[in-house]
């Protein structure tokens, strides 16, 4: 990832799904079709991201992956489904940076499930090969560190991209860990095993949990970090269903997670347009001002 | 009960703690040989141990992945000890309580939903899954039929939290004293009273404390 060295700092975009689900017409059950059959939304919200300041746009490809299509009977069109949503995304980004993103399998892999480790990998390689026109690949919600370790060498059977991997942790009463109990060290350490070119954290329990994760990978690395948290656990109110971390409440953060060394910062679930807004304003003032 | 006997239990318990799905095949025909009743071995073995998983996993102790082999050593005893069970008139009664689940309308996502199915098993309810996708008539005509104590929903996005809410709303409205229980990743404490269900759970082991608690103030 060179780019990295031509900005102090970045901004990736918010949340995708939840954004579809607002704009896309009629109820959908796999955001990743919309790629195929609803392809302008999916355009508009990459649009809505770059209008609000990202430098980076992620494509819509969360659940991508052969195995997790194919609970939607469109395991047959994961290369097309994924090609497409790079081309969405490269359309709305101009010049600017695309990410392909990897999400998890949805589904437990042996000896916990029924999946293998041998399908696990050729899902993930059947995605990694639509997604081969982007500028990095981002795994992201890494709930176990095996399962990324298959996404990272699957990418890695069919080209040479940069990859970034992003974890999302619980938090416990002895810290930080995965559903599957991997803390931060012992991502960091199995990451650097890998050849990767940025580590972070993503989606999570909103924007103060996420800070104090990258302030432990701080000690514990010199790679890139990227935050993507999300805006909070989801409420209903007046039969609406709202994110409690408004932009106005994340604003006074954001500044802590670049003086804590986040290169990119974006947002997960929940987060929108007006949130990037907010990003990009103290990015602009680091980058230019700073 | 001798000493011999209590051993055997004592480590039924302890197979089931760290997981040994081989072993305790073994141990639970032994304590079987040893004239153990196959109710002693689920009350003072089993879920005995499953009940230490339990609170170690609230202490972040232990992890998704010893909890899923502890569930697999507990149903690797079972295999042994439930057809005998259902001879023991003493625990002929289906388990603590019977729990319906199913993943609401709209919503594929179950990975949350089987567990909470594991480990309600793993703590001697009967469960029955309806799936995912669920509409509210399919839950209403399941409900019906199967009679449960409890019936749990699992949503996993932001869309489908409205599907919950309906379906919880016409649960209620057709039983009025069902117990109905809500979990998943959007899902929290403030959402679950919001929409009139009776208990929320963070993950698969609350909620076997949230059934037990519920059925506890039932009866």
């Amino acid at each position: 990832m060179h780019f990295l060295n031509k900005q102090k700092v970045w901004v990736f975009d918010g949340a995708m799904g939840t954004m579809l689900q607002n704009l896309a017409c009629g109820n959908f059950n796999c955001p990743d079709e919309l790629n195929l059959s609803q392809p302008d939304v999916v355009l508009k919200v990459h649009q809505e991201y770059i209008k609000a300041g990202s430098d980076i746009i992620q494509t819509n490809t969360f659940g991508a992956n052969y195995l997790r299509l194919k609970r939607f009977n469109l395991e047959n069109k994961t290369y097309e489904i994924n090609a497409r949503a790079v081309e969405i995304a490269r359309n709305a980004a101009g010049g600017k940076i695309v990410a392909g993103s990897i999400g998890p399998l949805g589904e437990l892999m042996e000896p916990y499930g029924e999946i293998t480790k041998e399908e696990a990998f050729q899902s993930f390689v059947e995605q990694a090969k639509g997604l081969s026109e982007v500028d990095f690949i981002n795994i992201e919600t890494v709930q176990s560190l095996d399962e990324a370790e298959i996404i990272f060498k699957a990418v890695r059977s069919v080209n040479k991209l940069p990859i970034s991997v992003t974890v999302t942790f619980q938090k416990t009463t002895r810290g930080y860990f995965t559903i599957m109990g991997e803390s931060i060290i012992d991502f960091i350490n199995r990451a650097t095993s890998w050849d990767i070119h940025a580590v972070g954290t993503n989606c999570g329990e909103g924007f103060k949990q996420s800070l104090e994760i990258v302030c432990e990978m701080r000690e514990l690395t010199k790679l890139p970090l990227i935050a993507k948290p999300n805006a909070g656990i989801p409420e209903l109110k007046d039969g609406n269903i709202i994110y409690p971390e408004t932009p106005d409440l994340i604003e006074p953060l954001i500044e802590k997670f670049f003086n804590n060394c986040v290169k990119i910062m974006g947002g997960c679930c929940g987060t929108n347009p007006e949130h990037i807004r907010i990003i990009k304003k103290i990015a602009n003032k680091i980058n230019y001002d700073g | 009960m001798d000493k011999s006997k209590s051993e055997i239990l004592d480590q039924i318990s302890e197979l089931i703690i760290t997981g040994n799905y081989k072993l305790i095949v073994e141990i639970t025909q032994k304590a079987l040989d040893n004239d153990l009743s196959s109710d002693e071995i689920l009350n003072s073995g089993l879920l005995k141990g499953m009940e230490i998983v339990g609170i170690k996993f609230r202490d972040g102790l232990i992890f998704l992945p010893e909890v899923l082999m502890s569930a697999r050593a507990f149903k690797a005893a079972m295999n042994i000890i439930e057809p005998l069970l259902i001879k023991d008139t003493k625990s002929n009664k289906s388990g603590i309580g019977k729990v319906l689940l199913g993943t609401v309308k709209g919503d594929i996502h179950d990975i949350g939903k089987n567990l909470v199915g594991i480990m309600l098993k793993g703590n001697g309810f009967n469960v029955v899954d309806i799936g995912v996708d669920t509409s509210t008539e399919k839950f209403i005509d399941a409900v019906d039929k199967e009679c449960p104590d409890i019936v749990g929903l699992s949503a996993m996005l932001t869309t489908t939290m409205i599907s919950m809410q309906k379906t919880v709303q016409a649960l209620k409205e057709k039983f009025q004293n069902k117990i109905i229980i809500v979990g998943g990743a959007p899902v929290s404490q403030s959402f679950a009273d919001e929409i009139g269900a009776n208990g929320y759970a963070k993950n698969a082991i609350e909620a076997v404390e949230l059934c037990k608690k519920l059925l506890a103030i039932k009866n």
